[in-house]
């Protein structure tokens, strides 16, 4: 199954359970959910449909990415060839599990340690894995890790995420 | 009137407006120069920020750097060829000056017009706030509700093939906005008994979610630098012809800062298309269209001029109807509400100075904004050639510690990244994401506006004069629109045989 498909089949769940969901509750509450949500899922349905069906159909533009498009092409014929350079589907489905990947580090890291540790840590981490030097990135950790603890823990005396580690060891 | 336009400028005075404009300026141009970061991403990642503050000092720290967005984008334009939507159409022209030595003519211009353009969008929206009002006052809460319906359908024809698309994202976001206790009926809905649900998620939340996570994801997977070519020093003399060009073609430029601010107030229609229907119009009207893409000035006037005077009307039907013109005003929009000001006849008479603070705002964030880069320009144009792999960390840093902070609960963190796979998934298969915000911030509103209605007027109250109007607009919008994809279709059938 294509990705666009479980995206689209995506969207008539979220609309089915919103409907279903929403016959819990009473006439009034229920309401708006349902204005919304069942011309949603005709409208997801169909989607679904006319991109199953219209795969053969050349893609219809809008008035703005024709224009776009087109001067994109004329103008800067150099930077498209250079941004032309076709990557498989596999390679596209590792580079997006990476990105994902460090975005869900990110979050865990958060979770267990807390921001203030997290910032510098995975800074250093991001930055020596995508080959930065030693001095740029500890640099870097260190300006961001100072410009967010001077602006929310000295100034706005905010308290970060109470890590999960903290609350551990303070039993 | 007077009196709310000079209580406005005394509000923008204020040290505290000025601080934070001092502050955001900058920002804003950094978040220009920088192709692929934008306006969107920065006004998401910066409304955590507003927390705390009054509602004129935070409207001044986000329209502050919104206004001048457009005035840094033109930089790697001219100088790399690397545009950032609307700032494509300045490079048709910009980059052969460039090319031809006259880089600093070109940015000289472009950032001159841009000035100008800004000031001349904020003229323009405080010209319409006298004849907006009387409207807005006459609006009860059928209208409005249909005006948020309205707001809408106009934001999903950005989806541009696809209404469907807009409608159904919009719809995602109108239920996003469902969760939680609904105010009418002390109902909790769509909870999944989770205590951190009951309060619904906040916007922060889903612009974060939306539109900087999946940006931080097409980064990391595309990973470099924006800019590949190193640019020539950028000249002084150059510079100031540039300048003295804007006043030379005054007229061009203030046409096209016209057609860019009225372009600006038609929901759904911004973005490029006010860059490119000015340098059509700068084309069309030069006696010597022949020299435009191989580096006339006029084609790097006409866009900048209309790429910032857009901003000023785009503030009039987001501020007067809750009908936002653009995605970046959708965030606005929201943002606003989180600070207590929300659109509509609130606006017009209890917020009205804030209203025209907005128009001072505009103005001033336009001039300091053009002046900083004039001085910087060289020192800014190398933040291009920045790598990813040391944008990533700052955008994610402020982009969960501003999803945490809108609720102090971890929760924010995980409803952000969930978001943002939404948000991906909506970037990848091209549903548009505005619509998404605009329902999230609309639907509380919406949802308001028809039970007040309904306990008014009952059923009856879709046969009220306006909102009939309202209603046919819709109607129209969507047949229009569909007539206008079947046509687009046919044409591309047509040219495959």
């Amino acid at each position: 199954m294509k990705a666009k498909t479980f995206f689209n089949l995506f969207m008539i769940a979220f609309f089915i359970a919103v409907i279903i969901g929403s016959y819990q509750y009473n006439t009034k509450a229920r309401l708006m959910p349902l204005v919304i949500a069942f011309p949603c899922l005709v409208m997801s349905i169909v989607q679904l449909a006319t991109d199953l069906r219209g795969k053969k159909k050349k893609k219809v533009l809008s008035l703005e990415d024709e224009m776009f498009l087109k001067t994109m092409e004329k103008v800067h014929q150099e930077v498209v060839e250079e941004k032309k350079v076709e990557k498989t589907s596999r390679e596209e489905a590792l580079g997006l599990l990476k990105a994902t990947g460090w975005v869900l580090l990110y979050c865990l890291m958060v979770y267990l340690v807390g921001f203030l540790i997290t910032i510098p840590v995975y800074t250093v981490l991001f930055m020596r894995l995508n080959d930065d030097s030693w001095l740029l990135s500890l640099s870097t950790a260190f300006g961001l890790w100072l410009t967010i603890y001077v602006t929310f823990v000295v100034l706005a005396k905010m308290s970060l995420y109470d890590a999960l580690i903290f609350r551990l060891l303070e039993g | 009137m007077f009196e709310a336009m000079y209580n406005g400028l005394l509000m923008t005075m204020s040290w505290q407006v000025v601080g934070v404009l001092l502050i955001t300026i900058p920002i804003g141009l950094i978040l220009g120069i920088l192709p692929g970061v934008g306006g969107k991403v920065g006004l998401a990642i910066l409304i955590p920020f507003c927390f705390g503050m009054s509602p004129e000092v935070a409207m001044a720290f986000l329209l502050g750097m919104h206004a001048v967005v457009h005035t840094g984008s033109p930089v790697p334009a001219i100088l790399f060829n690397t545009p950032d939507g609307p700032a494509a159409a300045t490079c048709i022209d910009g980059y052969p000056m460039a090319q031809k030595g006259e880089a600093g003519r070109a940015l000289g211009a472009a950032l001159a017009s841009s000035g100008f353009g800004g000031v001349v969008g904020a003229v323009l929206m405080a010209l319409t706030i006298p004849v907006v009002r009387p409207l807005v006052l006459a609006f009860g809460p059928p209208e409005f509700f249909m005006m948020t319906l309205v707001g809408i359908t106009f934001i999903s024809l950005m989806s541009g093939g696809s209404l469907m698309k807009g409608l159904i994202g919009g719809g995602i976001g109108m239920t996003i906005a469902f969760v939680g206790m609904d105010p009418q009926t002390g109902v909790v809905r769509f909870a999944f008994n989770q205590l951190y649900l009951f309060d619904g998620i906040n916007i922060v939340n889903v612009s974060i979610g939306i539109f900087a996570i999946p940006e931080v994801i097409s980064m990391i997977k595309e990973g470099g630098s924006i800019a590949h070519t190193q640019a020539d020093e950028v000249k002084g003399a150059g510079v100031w012809q540039g300048i003295k060009d804007t006043f030379i073609h005054w007229n061009l430029t203030l046409r096209c800062s016209v057609i860019g601010s009225i372009i600006g107030m038609i929901p759904g229609l911004g973005g490029e298309a006010a860059s490119f229907i000015c340098y059509g119009h700068a084309v069309q009207t030069s006696k010597t269209p022949e020299r435009f893409g191989k580096g006339a000035v006029e084609g790097v006037l006409a866009p900048e001029s209309a790429n910032n005077s857009k901003e000023g009307g785009g503030l009039i039907p987001t501020v007067a109807f809750g009908v936002p013109s653009s995605g970046a005003m959708a965030i606005l929009l929201g943002a606003f509400m989180i600070v207590g000001l929300v659109p509509g006849q609130e606006m017009l008479t209890k917020h009205l100075d804030i209203v025209f603070s907005m128009v001072w705002v505009l103005a001033f964030a336009n001039i300091i904004g053009v002046l900083l880069c004039l001085v910087f320009v060289t020192p800014l144009a190398k933040i291009t050639f920045i790598k990813v792999s040391v944008i990533v960390p700052f955008i994610l840093v402020f982009a969960f510690l501003g999803s945490f902070l809108a609720t102090n609960n971890f929760g924010d963190i995980i409803v952000t990244c969930l978001l943002g796979a939404v948000g991906y998934g909506m970037k990848e298969f091209h549903f548009p994401r505005a619509p998404f915000v605009l329902g999230a911030v609309l639907g509380d509103l919406t949802e308001n506006y028809l039970h007040l209605s309904m306990n008014l007027f009952g059923l009856k109250f879709l046969l009220r004069p306006l909102t009939l109007m309202l209603l046919t607009l819709i109607v129209l919008t969507i047949f229009f629109q569909l007539r206008r994809m079947r046509r687009l279709e046919k044409q591309a059938e047509g040219g495959m045989v």
